[in-house]
């Protein structure tokens, strides 16, 4: 188990060197980043001092240690548009994205877990079909668009809901809601026909011979089973929590992470991007590894192979 | 082996009911199983054999598998009119079940420990540390070496005949009085099914438990069973005391089966035979003796009517218009 | 005849058995829907009432005709700036089309070359090229778009790099599971001892053998790519704003949403038909040409 998380916790660190450098390269693609910053009335002498400012006037590999160094100090650089350390404007947002991604992350997945073992073991039933149904068409739907739909008839409509704002519960409500309901359709897809599976074994019928009662029979020994399948693609969930963030910080004018992300996008503000882009791509990783572990944990195949 | 019928089936009909058609898997089947005694069930894959097994324990899968007809008298009470509640108490305590493959019937994600003092814990209503006696004893009964050590093993840790060595535990571990082996050593190597029929005749002079032995291998029948139902398509075709299907089966295909089987008291030049055609499709038989088609000595009778199930000696009993 | 017998007769004879669909509705809708689609791409300036981009200082937020109020020269009424929504949805056609061809051909190819490359081969070479993909699938491609769209400006082929940049992923893994498969395949041991070289064991026998799953992911996939790249538009970071696109169309509605409704509402709607129907379509073939990839 040790090794297992050495070698992994080792490819993650690779990793991360590989999309750091990717970014790194991409952010120079287009030859120099400070013509992006530039305004027009700037003269030739401001852009090398600029250039001389943020270190581009330098070779790449030196430019790429450079960046490299200020990743590992916290350092990720300046907001053009405001002059404020990325760091520090991360740190200010990213609570609100937390609040808000976390609390969707817990309902969806409880809310899909339970629809997709309800769906599954009264397969073909009246249940089954809403599932099927919904899973169909969350997965159809543009996200932002069922957003902006729902502020029509909760808020606009009915008056019940703020669109805007993080001041009370209230406004948790449909932020959250509709980030649960855009994680909801995969994931209840996914334990159901994994639940599915598990429920067609020989060692459910197993534990039926036994005379376990059902409810044991699936809480205990068919979902442990059937939500094998679904971690394995948690990384993939946990990219879709972040698209989702991004589309619904935007429309419910959320002030976390992915609301500043396209804000600094629509204003050309590339530190600010290139921050916000790498520290997710450091969470992936993260994820992934941590992914990886729970999986050893939970399938025990995994976890003695690899003592 | 005393006299005490502890199983009664009379009659029994099994159906799956599907989007494209009724497949009558079961149908009207009766045998009975003494205590201490094995019966064995033996015939071709498909034939509707674990159908059997699965409809005594009330265990078809749903909702396409029903029983629509017939009674499962077991100690004095029908099965198939128990409701859910009722009949999960029978099971894993009164009636239990091993099925085919040991790689899949155990749990993956837990300890052979848990898995049999879950049954113990259910059924017996045992404080902790008396659970845990119980299922050291049940892994004892089967002959799992070193059975403290195996309690926290995953299934994995464990070979294929290890594996269907707990699986008996499990089933063993409430002390039923029925149990159904479904092709227990079928996926066994050839001298781990002997060990394994060996352990399963030893505890059944302990624990006088009645055994129904599914399988498709006479010679399994022989060691093991003290009678036999042949069934095809369905239905049971005959049903003798071992020693006399062997020495005078009546019914064409207990023949043919028999003589699929390699025996050591035959001379070298006799041949085996093998069974000429497929089993009939459940959802299309043909009129008549469903053996017909693939029958050696078919009559013209057999083709147009079902042939009654005749007694002709001592608890041996045939369908074939040929005893007749 | 016994009385159980009888009782099991009723029982059988009592069960009627589903009548089965002789039209196949779910394949015949999503293809309608689909040539609709492409057609209404190709002819679209014949189709549209207004050129996309035309607008009305007058008929500013003019609801759809159909509705009280509505001016019944515009079927699903304007926008904020007079522009008709009709028109708009028929020219957003295009961007949705081309942008889902596009990435799926090059996701498709990229993806498949390396799938082969990996399963045939195996090894350390696998081990490294699936460890990329595992990363590449579980990387939000938005982050990736914005960045960009800050780089290079928002534009048709910033969308088509963003998506395909991760897009090629889900490819890769399908095909080097195939791959891994066939790789044990008789056939290809045959070849193998007859000497055919890598190469040609590859293109000859492997790449023919997972076409059917390419088919299936790739329909499986318009869905995928047309939302992508609507909620990129959406965020302003896709196809540039003269241009009309969904996923704009329903960005523009959003400060409106309290006095006009319908400049979201529809534009999400010909979306959600959209991948509806590409994800319908897919789910048939799969369950035609591949039932095996069920799972996915």
């Amino acid at each position: 188990m040790v090794r297992f998380i050495i070698i992994r916790l080792l490819q993650t660190i690779v990793a991360l060197l590989g999309i750091s450098l990717l970014i790194f390269l991409l952010v120079r693609a287009t030859g120099n980043p400070i013509d992006l910053m530039r305004n027009p009335s700037s003269s030739e002498a401001d852009i090398i001092n600029l250039k001389a400012q943020f270190g581009f006037d330098k070779p790449y590999p030196e430019q790429y240690w450079l960046f490299m160094k200020g990743i590992v100090h916290g350092d990720l650089g300046k907001s053009i548009l405001r002059g404020k350390p990325v760091t520090d404007m991360i740190l200010q947002a990213a609570p609100n994205s937390i609040r808000l991604g976390l609390t969707a992350f817990i309902i969806g997945m409880v809310t899909a877990t339970l629809l997709g073992v309800l769906a599954a073991v009264r397969r073909d039933s009246w249940l089954d079909n809403v599932v099927k149904f919904l899973a169909v068409l969350g997965q159809a739907l543009p996200g932002f668009w069922l957003a902006i739909m729902s502020i029509w008839v909760f808020s606009v409509y009915w008056h019940i809901l703020p669109a805007f704002g993080t001041s009370g519960p209230a406004n948790y409500v449909l932020p959250v809601g509709c980030l649960a309901f855009f994680l909801l359709p995969g994931m209840m897809r996914l334990v159901r026909s994994s639940m599915l599976d598990v429920l067609d074994s020989e060692y459910i019928k197993l534990a039926r011979i036994k005379g376990l009662p059902e409810r044991v029979v699936i809480w205990k020994h068919a979902l442990r089973n059937a939500l094998i399948a679904p971690l394995t693609v948690a990384g993939m969930l946990f990219a879709n929590i972040i698209t989702g963030a991004v589309i619904l910080e935007n429309v419910f004018a959320w002030p976390g992470l992915g609301k500043m992300s396209v804000d600094s996008m629509i204003a050309r503000d590339f530190p600010v991007v290139q921050g916000i882009t790498l520290l997710v791509a450091a969470l992936v990783l993260m994820v992934n590894l941590l992914v990886d572990i729970t999986y050893a944990y939970v399938d025990p195949q995994i976890r003695y192979q690899n003592t | 082996m005393s006299n005490n019928i502890i199983l009664q089936v009379e009659d029994l009909h099994t159906a799956f009911f599907t989007r494209k058609a009724v497949i009558r898997a079961v149908d009207g089947v009766s045998f009975f199983v003494r205590e201490g005694e094995t019966l064995g069930i033996v015939g071709e894959s498909g034939c509707g054999k674990t159908v059997t097994g699965l409809s005594l324990m009330r265990l078809l899968p749903e909702p396409s598998g029903r029983i629509i007809g017939g009674k499962i008298i077991f100690d004095g009470r029908n099965l198939v009119e128990l409701d859910k509640q009722q009949m999960r108490a029978y099971r894993g305590k009164m009636i239990s079940m091993i099925l085919q493959d040991p790689m899949t019937s155990l749990n993956p994600v837990y300890t052979i420990g848990d898995q049999i003092s879950e049954s113990v814990k259910l059924h017996q209503g045992l404080p902790d540390d008396m659970v845990e006696k119980e299922v050291i004893s049940a892994l004892r009964l089967l002959k799992i070496p070193a059975p403290e050590q195996r309690l926290n093993d995953y299934p994995f840790q464990l070979s294929g005949g290890m594996r269907q060595r707990v699986v008996g535990a499990i089933a063993m571990s409430c002390h039923p009085r029925l149990l159904i082996a479904d092709e227990p050593t079928t996926a066994l190597d050839a001298t781990i099914q002997a060990q394994y029929i060996a352990l399963f005749k030893d505890i059944q002079q302990k624990t006088n438990v009645g055994i129904i032995f599914i399988t498709h291998d006479f010679g399994v029948v022989a060691n093991m069973c003290q009678r036999v139902a042949v069934m095809y398509a369905g239905k049971i075709v005959e049903t003798a005391p071992t020693s006399v299907i062997f020495k005078a089966p009546r019914h064409p295909y207990t023949a043919a089966l028999i003589n699929s089987v390699p025996r050591l008291d035959r001379s070298k030049d006799d041949r085996l035979d093998s069974i000429e055609g497929q089993p009939p499709s459940m959802a299309n038989l043909p009129p008549g003796c469903r053996f017909a088609p693939r029958c050696t000595v078919v009559q013209d009778i057999c083709r147009k009517q079902e042939p009654p199930e005749v007694k002709v000696g001592d608890e041996h009993s045939v369908s074939c218009w040929r005893v007749n | 005849m016994s009385i159980e017998r009888k009782k099991a007769d009723d029982i059988v004879k009592g069960f009627k058995k589903r009548r089965t669909a002789t039209l196949q509705w779910n394949f015949l809708i999503p293809v309608a829907v689909l040539s609709l689609l492409v057609l209404t791409a190709i002819f679209a300036p014949w189709l549209a009432p207004y050129p996309p981009t035309q607008t009305s200082l007058t008929e500013r937020l003019a609801p759809p005709s159909f509705m009280e109020g509505g001016n019944p020269a515009y079927f699903l009424g304007t926008d904020t700036l007079g522009r008709d929504i009709l028109s708009r949805v028929i020219f957003g056609a295009r961007v949705s089309l081309s942008v889902s061809l596009l990435v799926i051909l090059i996701t498709a190819s990229v993806g498949t070359l390396i799938g082969i490359i990996a399963g045939y081969t195996g090894g350390r070479i696998d081990a490294i090229l699936m460890r990329i993909t595992d990363i590449s699938l579980s990387f939000p491609a938005i982050l990736i778009a914005l960045l960009l769209a800050v780089i290079l400006g928002p534009s048709f082929g910033t969308v088509v790099l963003a998506l395909s940049l991760f897009g090629w992923a889900g490819y890769a893994r399908l095909v080097r599971g195939e791959s891994l498969r066939l790789r044990q395949a008789d056939f290809v041991s045959q070849a193998r001892i007859t000497g055919s070289s890598s190469m040609r064991i590859m293109t000859r026998h492997i790449f023919p053998n997972v076409i059917n799953p390419l088919i299936v992911i790739s329909t499986l996939q318009i869905g995928m790519v047309i939302l992508a790249e609507s909620a990129l538009s959406y965020l302003g970071a896709g196809i540039p704003p003269t241009t009309p696109s969904w996923g704009a169309m329903v960005s523009d509605g959003r400060n409106f949403i309290d006095v006009a409704w319908w400049i979201s509402f529809f534009p999400g709607v010909a979306i959600g038909l959209v991948v509806l129907s590409g994800n319908f379509l897919g789910d048939w073939l799969r369950d035609k040409l591949d039932p095996r990839l069920r799972q996915l």
